[in-house]
């Protein structure tokens, strides 16, 4: 069978789309800075033509009392004023007749962001503009204006970063599309007319193939299904025959893109939103902002347990679609909260869902898993997550900065049912059982498969990795970088664009990662070297703050994110599977995602409390050595379990 | 072929979608920035209009006795074509020199309030449908408004630049779009080569398969070489085929 049909079709072709679309921006990018320039360039001929009347009809006023030029007094001061109220003059001369700087003023603050234009746009000679001082038609000096080149470009700095934006979504759109796309056309097709055969040839004439999914092979398709057809009216039996079942994870990967871009679109601003909104006297400003975040985390521990029984009960497909309509509402009524208990119910109530939805995609991916690839499974499945994720958020700060932030989750909730309507189409609903891989253990183990939770390496991964990992997410990302950086006065759009930095390293290195801990690398290294980078990333912070340290910090930290992510579970599944007692998987999964959501809601709720005592900083560095602490159990863990490992087959002599 | 054409589709349709948004915001962005240029030079032109009523307010006179206020606004609005109308009004809030003849039908009754609540530093900042309006305040020294400017400025020259604009960004948007299409399809024709190979190599094999039939021959017809990629091979393809066909045949003759 076709491993992931869609996959071989679409890397080739995506790397091209994404080239077409960046160049498409950044040509349409240079061009419009050309066109602002000349369009704006009579309003600013104008703006310079007033400041040359207005200083000329002061300066001639006091040379009418008879006070030669170069000896006029505090004109200085009077120019800088002017400086005030013409933002692109830099700088304003005061000349004599014989070329002498009468006075003089200079701009002295530097626009912020001014270095991002630089690349864009040409460094023009600065412009100057000269006009003549007469007094009683005699020429008595010359003002000389320098305008900033960059004066068009620096106000454009937000559109550049909002088209930025836009860009990046799109082409993470592009490549699930064009997935999709060939998956349709050419790696399903195929995959099922070759199935088919291979069933028809083993002598099975139970199936066909209908003819929309047999793309450009429906000739084929056709001839085939109509075996199956003849047959079965030769026995009498008139039904219609079932299609091949055939499920791909691709099936899942659009639906649920666009399902988490719309749930992460409040990503940049949930805590400001709901801190913003108030509530009853004793709900802090603090208090306000985590509790959305702490009621998400609530609500999907809640679930956390009985995800192995609903997955056996309601088959994903139906699960997904049932999940649509009521997270669209639950994303209305965040929209439309003036409280922040309101918001934390809504919000809750939406991750009561969307986890609801996320776990049949999970399921499916799993299912839909060759063999041996678990971590590349979860890895694609957390992939398209991350993906949306880091779609969501850039896209939401950038719609909140413009439309306002409960606008911003109306058009969540549009999307949401955008995700619906493309994965009734594409998600099919009968999948196989997974593949249990059967390995040598070593000792017969006894007990209930609970038993699984007391496991010392899964203690340790729990304690080791998940724990840190999901606490600096929580606290860290979610919550302390838009506050802090809030703090700071930076608006959401950017805010946006920083927590967006921590989805796109989990998007860029989330595959290769997977691969690596499929392949040679395996899961260990991953684990620890991830975690002590976050580890390190996060103590940094004692030593530098600000915008761009943040920013910096919150990229590595996704790195480190991600080389522990997708690799926790596929580890937690290794352990669970080296168990024999039947069951242990589905409950180690369990355990490790409940104990995951815990662990953030405690790390969220300590860290208001820590932030109003000792500084956003410090609890974040005290994150770090948490994560450095967890590096530190693992590798101890790690010796010891091969310690016994050792000593155990040394015992049994093989 | 076909899944080039569905591919480019879709790279267009996201294409396009994009450069919309970048048009439409930067359009929205150059209109912002337009205006307030617009409303800073006006504010600077209002305060300078505003010095000779000053010098006579500082005496604690009326407005109204300025003489050649009609000249001094003339002079300001001739500055600029753009500018409709300036007017002065008195404490009452009446309008005592305007450089349009039917002052009464221009000024609106809340400007003067509004403008004294604003306080000197702010002024008046309103933009209506047609007009920018920007006012500044007059006060005597002991901190009383004596009345006040207020400039009327036409948009219509703003909108046309802003428009124009639009459809500069709109033009150079549409062209990169159709050279990326152009660009895009070689791209791809190349990039797929591979599975258009594989789609043909399995459709030729099942066309000699067919043949066989309307020949009624079951001699071999094996010219081609077969073709393999993306994971299938067409000799595969064609030894399942024939297998699977034996199956059926079988199956179709059995004895009830």
């Amino acid at each position: 069978m076709l491993e992931q049909p869609g996959r071989i079709a679409a890397r080739r072709v995506v790397i091209w789309a994404a080239l077409t679309l960046v160049v498409s921006l950044l040509v349409t990018l240079y061009a419009a800075l050309h066109i602002f320039e000349e369009a704006i360039a009579p309003e600013l001929n104008k703006r310079s033509q007033l400041i040359g009347v207005t200083v000329r009809e002061e300066i001639e006023r006091a040379l009418d009392y008879g006070v030669p030029l170069d000896s006029i007094a505090g004109v200085d001061t009077y120019l800088e004023g002017v400086l005030d109220d013409f933002e692109e003059v830099e700088q304003i001369t005061l000349l004599s007749v014989s070329g002498a700087i009468a006075a003089t003023a200079t701009r002295q603050t530097q626009v912020p962001g001014a270095e991002i234009q630089t690349k864009l746009a040409d460094i023009d000679e600065p412009a100057w503009i000269s006009l003549p001082i007469l007094s009683r038609n005699a020429l008595v000096g010359e003002l000389r204006l320098e305008t900033d080149p960059k004066f068009v470009s620096t106000r454009l700095r937000n559109v550049v970063l909002d088209i930025l934006v836009v860009g990046l979504v799109s082409v993470l759109l592009l490549f699930e599309l064009i997935i999709w796309v060939t998956a349709g056309a050419v790696g399903k097709p195929l995959d099922r007319i070759f199935s088919l055969l291979r069933e028809q040839a083993a002598g099975n004439f139970k199936h066909v193939i209908p003819a929309p999914d047999a793309g450009e092979l429906r000739r084929i398709a056709r001839r085939l299904s109509d075996r199956a057809i003849d047959l079965s009216e030769r026995a009498g039996k008139h039904l219609q025959l079932p299609a091949l079942p055939q499920a791909y994870f691709v099936d899942i990967r659009l639906p649920l893109f666009i399902f988490s871009t719309a749930t992460e679109i409040s990503g940049a601003f949930l805590p400001l939103y709901s801190r913003d909104a108030g509530g009853p006297e004793w709900l802090t400003p603090n208090l306000a902002a985590i509790a959305p975040l702490v009621a998400y985390l609530v609500a999907i521990a809640l679930v956390a347990p009985f995800s192995s029984v609903i997955v056996r009960r309601i088959d994903p497909r139906r699960l997904f679609i049932i999940s649509i309509p009521l997270t669209a509402v639950t994303m209305v009524g965040v929209g439309l909260g003036n409280s922040a208990i309101l918001i934390a119910f809504w919000h809750g109530a939406m991750a009561l869902v969307y986890a609801l939805a996320t776990i049949a995609c999970q399921e499916y991916a799993l299912r839909t898993a060759s063999r041996g690839e678990d971590a590349q499974a979860i890895g694609s499945f957390l992939f398209v997550i991350l993906g949306g994720a880091f779609c969501g958020t850039a896209l939401g700060g950038v719609l909140a900065n413009r439309i306002g932030a409960g606008q911003t989750f109306f058009i969540g909730a549009a999307l949401v049912l955008l995700a619906g309507i493309v994965g009734a189409r594409t998600i099919a609903p009968k999948i196989g059982e997974r593949i249990r891989q059967q390995t040598v253990y070593a000792r017969e183990p006894t007990g209930p498969p609970a038993g699984i939770l007391l496991n010392a390496r899964f203690i340790a991964l729990i304690l080791g990795i998940s724990v840190p990992t999901n606490i600096g997410m929580a606290v860290f990302i979610w919550y302390l970088t838009p506050v802090a950086l809030s703090a700071d006065g930076v608006n959401v759009a950017d805010i946006g664009r920083v927590v967006m930095l921590y989805y796109l390293m989990q998007v860029l290195a989330g595959p290769i990662v997977a691969q690596l801990a499929d392949g040679k690398v395996g899961n260990l290294p991953l684990l620890i070297g991830g975690i002590t980078i976050s580890g390190l990333a996060l103590s940094s912070l004692m030593l530098w703050s600000g915008f761009w340290p943040i920013a910096i910090v919150v990229t590595l930290f996704g790195l480190g994110h991600t080389m522990c992510d997708a690799t926790q579970y596929s580890q937690a599944i290794r352990i669970a599977e080296s168990d024999p007692r039947p069951g242990t998987v589905q409950i180690a999964l369990s355990g490790l995602r409940l104990i995951e959501r815990l662990a953030a809601i405690a790390g969220l709720a300590a860290s208001v409390f820590l932030v109003d005592n000792i500084g956003y900083d410090t609890t974040i560095a005290g994150i770090g050595m948490m994560m450095l602490t967890g590096a530190v159990i693992m590798v101890l863990v790690q010796i010891v379990t091969t310690a016994q490992g050792k000593s155990n087959t040394v015992r049994s002599g093989k | 072929m076909a899944i080039v054409w569905r591919i480019l589709v879709a790279i267009g349709a996201i294409n396009f979608i994009v450069l919309f948004i970048f048009v439409s915001i930067a359009t929205l962005q150059f209109d912002t920035i337009l205006s307030g240029l617009i409303q800073e030079r006006l504010v600077v032109i209002a305060d300078r209009v505003r010095v000779p009523f000053a010098a006579v307010a500082n005496l604690g006179l009326p407005l109204s006795t300025v003489r050649n206020a009609r000249a001094i606004l003339e002079d300001a609005r001739q500055d600029d074509s753009n500018i409709e109308h300036i007017h002065v009004y008195g404490q009452d809030g009446a309008i005592v020199h305007s450089t349009s003849r039917t002052p009464s039908a221009t000024l609106s009754q809340t400007w003067p309030a509004e403008l004294h609540s604003k306080g000197i530093k702010e002024g008046l900042r309103i933009e209506t449908e047609n007009a920018f309006i920007v006012g500044a305040d007059i006060t005597s020294p002991t901190q009383e408004l004596s009345g006040g400017i207020v400039i009327v400025y036409s948009k219509s020259q703003a909108r046309t630049q802003v428009l124009a604009t639009a459809a500069s960004l709109g033009l150079t948007a549409g062209l990169v779009l159709a050279g990326m299409l152009f660009f895009g399809w070689g791209v791809l024709r190349i990039a797929l080569s591979e599975h258009v190979r594989v789609f043909g190599g399995i459709l030729a094999a099942y066309d000699r398969f067919e043949r066989q039939f309307w020949r009624s021959s079951m001699v071999d017809h094996e010219g081609d070489t077969p073709i393999s990629g993306l994971g299938v091979s067409s000799s595969t393809f064609d030894s399942l085929l024939k297998q699977s066909e034996t199956r059926y045949i079988d199956r179709r003759d059995k004895p009830f």
